[in-house]
């Protein structure tokens, strides 16, 4: 399966870290991240994102590259789990999500060690891209995207 | 101001109920919130969550199905009184564990813990882009209403089309109720609808019932099947729903 690592896009500070919303300088980024992969021809079958707001605002911006559902699951919002692993399915699939969960989760899915996760570096509305079995150690990073790359990719 | 929180309150009230499995009141009531919340996302426009409250109210439609026909398929002088009782009792216990395990699945998920986490922090709906997407609900009825009055000719065809208007006026008066706007007509005829649904439900479980236990059911569901066409005929013959229309 193709899979796509994406943080979630620049947000407001907050003290409640669920209710955080995306800033307009960040949707407006986002966008064009958006746009860039729209240009390199990514489709997904489904995101699936955490309940945080400002990853389900973004998961929201990724709708039109995507043909199924969005979907949301608490298990975004933690360290990643063995539980999760049975989530990623699906021929393309998008996971929106948050550091350092996802560098974590990046770390256990290419080298088998989930301890790994700090030689990556997500940053806001970055997208990794990983392609084989979602086990530990079953997929190869096959391409990692700073909103910056991207936003100079557009078409 | 349009919030989600009154009847994401009621969610949450409500799931502890379903879980507990004791009355049906707590399977119903998360499915009548997680509806009404999924066409206030629709109305303010939204395309997440949307797909988890369906996948919610569905997950949870089996349950729903056999707590409203216990009682009719278990009571004395239930359609099933033709078929013989004999096996009813011990076949829907089975349904109903495999049902409860299915809920209980659903009601612990991490699915519905972020649903639920992700709709407490939703931020207040676009009321005027609420008001125009309303219309979109209305024209669905139109069509479903149409559908429904040229699906004569087959029974299965106009099984369907009535489950469907019966779901479009549904979401209609759903969405005119976070509007403040009058529904009561269309509660009206959604509740009629709902008792040709019943009847659909409670033929479709008799035709399972049959195969599990080599009974022959055909008779009890020919008539709940005659009962739904002379309550469809009547029903999309009275004016009342267009008028429900506006």
């Amino acid at each position: 399966m193709e899979l796509f690592l994406i943080r979630h896009a620049i947000a407001e500070p907050g003290d409640d870290d669920d209710a955080r919303a995306l800033t307009p300088k960040g949707r407006k980024r986002f966008r064009q991240v958006v746009e860039a992969l729209d240009a390199m021809g990514l489709r997904f079958d489904r995101v699936l994102h955490s309940p945080k707001r400002r990853a389900v605002e973004t998961a929201e911006l990724l709708a039109p590259l995507t043909d199924g559902e969005l979907e949301v699951t608490s298990l975004l919002a933690a360290p990643p789990k063995e539980k999760l692993l049975t989530q990623l399915r699906g021929g393309a699939l998008a996971v929106v999500g948050h550091e350092p969960h996802l560098s974590t989760l990046l770390a256990w899915l290419t080298v088998g060690e989930p301890e790994q996760g700090r030689a990556f570096l997500l940053k806001k509305g970055s997208v990794a891209a990983l392609a084989g079995e979602p086990g530990p150690g079953g997929m190869q990073l096959v391409g990692l995207w700073s909103p910056g790359a991207l936003r100079r990719l557009r078409g | 101001m349009l919030t989600p929180d009154r009847w994401l309150q009621h969610l949450e009230k409500h799931v502890p109920i379903a879980l507990e499995g004791v009355d049906p009141e707590g399977i119903h009531q998360v499915r009548v919130a997680g509806r009404r919340l999924r066409v206030l996302m629709e109305l303010g426009g939204h395309r997440a969550l949307v797909g988890d409250l369906r996948w919610l109210v569905r997950a949870l439609g089996r349950m729903r199905d056999i707590d409203v026909l216990t009682p009719l398929l278990s009571g004395d002088g239930s359609p099933t009184e033709e078929a013989g009782d004999d096996g009813v009792e011990a076949w829907l216990a089975g349904l109903t564990q495999d049902a409860r395990l299915e809920a209980h699945e659903v009601l612990t998920s991490p699915r519905l813990e972020g649903l639920m986490q992700a709709l407490r922090h939703l931020p207040p709906l676009d009321e005027a882009l609420a008001r125009r997407t309303l219309r979109t609900f209305a024209d669905r009825v139109r069509k479903a209403l149409d559908v429904a009055i040229h699906a004569k000719q087959s029974p299965e065809a106009r099984v369907d089309a009535i489950h469907a208007l019966r779901r479009a006026l549904r979401r209609l008066r759903y969405a005119r109720d976070w509007l403040d706007e009058d529904s009561r007509v269309l509660k009206d005829l959604q509740d009629a609808l709902g008792a040709m649904c019943d009847l659909t439900a409670l033929s479709r479980l008799l035709a399972e019932l049959g195969i599990a236990e080599g009974l022959d059911v055909s008779r009890v569901r020919q008539r709940l099947d005659r009962a739904h066409r002379r309550m469809s005929d009547e029903l999309l013959r009275t004016p009342a729903v267009l008028a429900a229309l506006g």
